[in-house]
C-alpha cells in the first residue's frame, strides 16, 4: 500500500489502514521506546500512548518529510514526556579508564544490535536520556536542556559522561567475548 | 581508512533493529482509542436521559399536586387512618377515645396504594418529629397551610365561611360536602403553626370511594403570632401575597428548527489563509433541536439544549497568487567576421520574474455536529408576547467531517473525509419573541448570531474553519407548570 493511501486511510479510520502502518512500524518504535523505558512494560506503554496519539492526530501530518521520522518524532516526544513524569537523577558515575580510541574502532560494528540496546538500557537514567536525545535522535543540547529541566551545561556534561561509560562498556563486553 | 563517529554508529545499528511488541498490543491500542471516545459520545446521551427524566419527574410531580389540591383531605385523611393502625402500640388511649375511628382494620386500602401513602405519611411523620402534639390529644391529619387557593373553595361556601368555624375547612379541603370523609374535626395554634385535625367516619372508609394520594408537606402559616384568633384565617383573601404560598416555577421545552445562512472563513494565521479567505462565500445549513429553560428569577432564565447541526462552509471563486516564473529569451545577433563573412549568435539570457496566476475554487465542505448550548436569558413579556435575549456558550461535538482542502500548489483541491470526533467551542446571541396560543403552548420566532471554531486540522482539512451563523429559528414552546 502506497504511503499516500495508507494516511488518507487513517484519516478516514479505515481499520486496516491503522493496522499496516501499525505493523510497518511497530517494531522501530518499540526499539525507540525500549531505550527510554526502564522495562519492556514501561516500553509498551509508551508505545501504545504514541501510536494512539499517532492515529488520533494523522491528519495534521503535512506530507512534507517522511511518514517514519513524524511517526519517530511522536514516539520519542510521547516517551520524553513520560520520563519527564518521573524524578530522573542526574549522576556521575566513576569507570574504569579504558580508553576507547586505542581500541578497534569496529568493535560496534560486531556487536550485535541486541547488545547494544542492552548496554543502553544499562546506563543510569540521565546518561542514557541524554545519549539516546542527542546521539541518536540529534536534538541539540539547548532542546534536551528545555526538554529535561536541566542546565545546557548539565546535558553536556551528561553526554560527555554517558558516551565515555558506554564506550568503557563495549570495551568490557569485548574482553568478556574473547 | 575513515571510521564513522562513534554516534554514527550506534545509531545507525539501533535505527535498523526492530522489536515486536506483544501481538495484543494493536488490539489493546484501539480498545483504548474505543473506551476514550465513549465518555465523549456519552455525554450527549446522558444530557438526554437527564432532560428526559427531570421533565418527566416534574411533569409528575405537577401533576400530582393538582390531584392533591382536589382530593387531598380525603386521601391524607384516610392514611393518616392507616398510620393509626400502624402506629397503635405508641398510641394513647385518649386519642382513640376522642376519634372514635378504632375499626380501621375494615378499610379495605390496595396494597401498593397504602404503602405509596404509608410511607409518605411516615416522612412526614419523621420531618414532624420534635414538635409537641400532645396538647391536642389527636392524632394530626392535615395543617392548614394552603389557606390561598381559590381552586379549593367549596361550591357552596360564602361569607358564611366567617361564621361557622367548619366552613373554614371547606376553603382548605376543597370536597364535596356530601363526600367529604370528616366527621370530626378540632384545631390547635401551635407555636407557629395552624393545624387543624380530622377524623373518618367508618362508613366512609369502609364504602371506600376516595383515592390515596400523597400529602402535601406542612407549610407554615404565617400570620400564626399576629392573629388572636386563628379563625380568622377565614378572613384573609385568598390572592393575597401575604399568605405564604408556594410559587411553582414553570420549565419550558422549546422544538426549534433553524434554517441558517453561514459565512466560513480559515482560521489559522498561515499564509493559506489569506487564499481560502478570498473566496469564503455563503451558504445554507439547518440546525434542529431541543432546548430546556428554567426560570431563576421573575426576569433571568437558564437554558440548555441538544441541537443537530448539519453545517456547510462554501468556498467559491478565483484565487490570484504570484508565481515566480523563469523564462529564457533568445537574443540574436549577426557579426561581421573578416575572414567568415557575417555570422549569426545566439545569446541566451536566463529572465525569472512574478506573475499573478488565477485558479478558479469551488468546494463545500460539510460537518455533523451536536450542539450544546448553556446559558442565560433575560425575559419580559407583553399581554401574549414573550421575549427574551438569549446569550450562550456552545460546545460543538463534530462527529463527521468532508470536504476539500486548497492545494495551492497544484492549483486544485485535496478531498478529505473522517469520522473522527472532536470538540470545539463558541457562542451564540438570540433575541426570541414567542406569542401564546394555548395555555401551554407558544409559537417561537427567534433570529440569531452564532459564532464557533471548528477544529477541522484533526479531520485532515489543512486550515481550521470558523463559521459565523446568522440563524433564524422558529418553533414551538411547551410550558410544564
Amino acid at each position: 500500500m502506497k504511503e499516500e493511501d495508507l494516511i488518507t486511510g487513517c484519516i478516514k479510520e479505515d481499520r486496516n489502514c491503522q493496522k499496516e502502518l501499525y505493523k510497518r512500524f511497530a517494531g522501530k518504535m518499540m526499539v525507540v521506546c525500549l531505550r527510554y523505558a526502564n522495562n519492556r512494560m514501561e516500553a509498551e506503554d509508551m508505545l501504545q500512548d504514541g501510536f494512539i496519539k499517532i492515529f488520533d492526530n494523522i491528519a495534521k501530518f503535512k506530507r512534507e518529510g517522511s511518514l517514519e521520522g513524524w511517526v519517530r518524532r511522536i514516539m520519542v516526544n510521547t516517551a520524553i514526556n513520560k520520563i519527564r513524569s518521573n524524578k530522573v537523577r542526574f549522576e556521575g558515575i566513576d569507570d574504569d579508564h579504558d580508553d576507547y580510541q586505542d581500541h578497534d574502532r569496529n568493535v560496534v560494528d560486531r556487536m550485535s544490535e541486541q547488545d547494544i540496546l542492552g548496554l543502553i538500557n544499562k546506563m543510569p537514567q540521565g546518561y542514557r536520556y541524554v545519549f539516546n536525545m542527542y546521539a541518536i535522535e540529534g536534538f541539540s543540547h539547548k532542546e534536551i536542556a528545555d526538554s529535561l529541566g536541566i542546565e545546557e551545561a548539565s546535558s553536556r556534561s551528561q553526554y560527555a559522561k554517558a558516551k565515555k561509560y558506554l564506550q568503557n562498556q563495549i570495551i568490557k563486553l569485548e574482553k568478556i567475548n574473547l | 581508512m575513515t571510521h564513522k563517529p562513534f554516534e554514527k554508529q550506534i545509531a545507525d545499528k539501533l535505527n535498523r533493529y526492530e522489536v515486536q511488541p506483544g501481538e495484543e498490543m494493536l488490539q489493546s491500542i484501539f480498545e483504548k482509542r474505543a473506551a476514550r471516545r465513549k465518555p465523549f459520545m456519552n455525554l450527549a446521551k446522558v444530557f438526554l436521559a437527564a432532560s428526559v427524566v427531570t421533565v418527566a419527574i416534574y411533569a409528575l410531580y405537577t401533576n400530582n399536586d393538582k390531584h392533591n389540591n382536589t382530593v387531598a383531605s380525603a386521601g391524607e385523611t384516610t392514611v393518616k387512618q392507616a398510620d393509626m393502625q400502624q402506629d397503635k402500640p405508641v398510641s394513647t388511649p385518649q386519642e382513640e377515645t376522642v376519634f372514635n375511628t378504632g375499626k380501621t382494620e375494615n378499610v379495605q386500602i390496595p396494597a401498593a396504594v397504602k404503602n405509596k401513602a404509608d410511607k409518605k405519611a411516615t416522612r412526614i411523620q419523621r420531618r414532624l418529629a420534635g414538635k409537641d402534639h400532645s396538647k391536642t390529644g389527636q392524632v394530626r391529619v392535615r395543617e392548614t397551610g394552603r389557606t390561598d387557593d381559590r381552586r379549593h373553595k367549596h361550591p357552596e361556601a360564602g361569607s358564611a365561611y366567617a361564621d361557622n368555624g367548619d366552613d373554614i375547612y371547606n376553603r382548605y379541603f376543597n370536597i364535596d360536602a356530601s363526600r367529604r370523609p370528616m366527621i370530626a374535626s378540632s384545631r390547635h395554634k401551635g407555636n407557629s403553626h395552624l393545624y387543624v385535625y380530622h377524623a373518618v367516619s367508618e362508613e366512609v372508609l369502609d364504602a371506600n370511594t376516595f383515592s390515596f394520594m400523597s400529602l402535601n408537606p406542612l407549610r407554615k402559616f404565617k400570620y400564626a403570632y399576629e392573629l388572636q384568633d386563628y379563625e380568622k384565617a377565614a378572613h384573609i383573601d385568598a390572592g393575597r401575597p401575604t399568605l405564604s404560598r408556594p410559587v411553582r416555577k414553570p420549565l419550558f421545552i422549546d422544538l426549534l428548527y433553524t434554517p441558517v445562512l453561514t459565512s466560513a472563513r480559515a482560521a489559522d494565521n498561515s499564509n493559506l489563509e489569506n487564499y481560502v479567505n478570498a473566496i469564503a462565500g455563503n451558504t445554507y445549513s439547518a440546525q434542529f433541536g431541543i432546548r430546556v429553560s428554567k426560570p431563576v428569577t421573575s426576569r433571568l432564565s437558564v437554558f440548555s439544549g441538544l441541537a443537530y447541526n448539519d453545517q456547510a462552509c462554501l468556498y467559491k471563486g478565483i484565487v490570484t497568487r504570484p508565481e515566480e516564473v523563469t523564462t529564457i529569451n533568445q537574443v540574436i545577433t549577426y557579426i561581421n567576421d573578416p575572414v567568415n563573412g557575417s555570422m549569426k549568435v545566439t545569446t541566451y539570457d536566463t529572465v525569472t520574474g512574478m506573475v499573478d496566476k488565477q485558479t478558479g475554487y469551488n468546494y463545500r465542505n460539510s460537518y455533523k455536529m451536536f450542539q450544546i448550548p448553556v446559558g442565560m436569558s433575560y425575559n419580559f413579556g407583553y399581554k401574549k408576547f414573550n421575549f427574551a435575549l438569549n446569550g450562550s456558550a456552545l460546545v460543538n461535538m463534530i462527529s463527521r467531517s468532508a470536504g476539500q482542502s486548497m492545494d495551492l500548489n497544484n492549483h486544485n483541491t485535496r478531498e478529505f473525509s473522517s469520522s473522527g470526533k472532536y470538540v470545539g467551542l463558541g457562542g451564540g446571541f438570540s433575541f426570541m419573541a414567542a406569542l401564546q396560543v394555548s395555555p401551554r403552548f407558544r409559537f417561537i420566532f427567534e433570529p440569531g448570531l452564532q459564532y464557533f471554531k471548528i477544529n477541522s486540522l484533526k479531520a485532515g482539512n489543512n486550515v481550521n474553519e470558523k463559521v459565523f451563523n446568522k440563524q433564524l429559528s422558529i418553533g414551538l414552546r411547551y410550558t410544564v407548570f
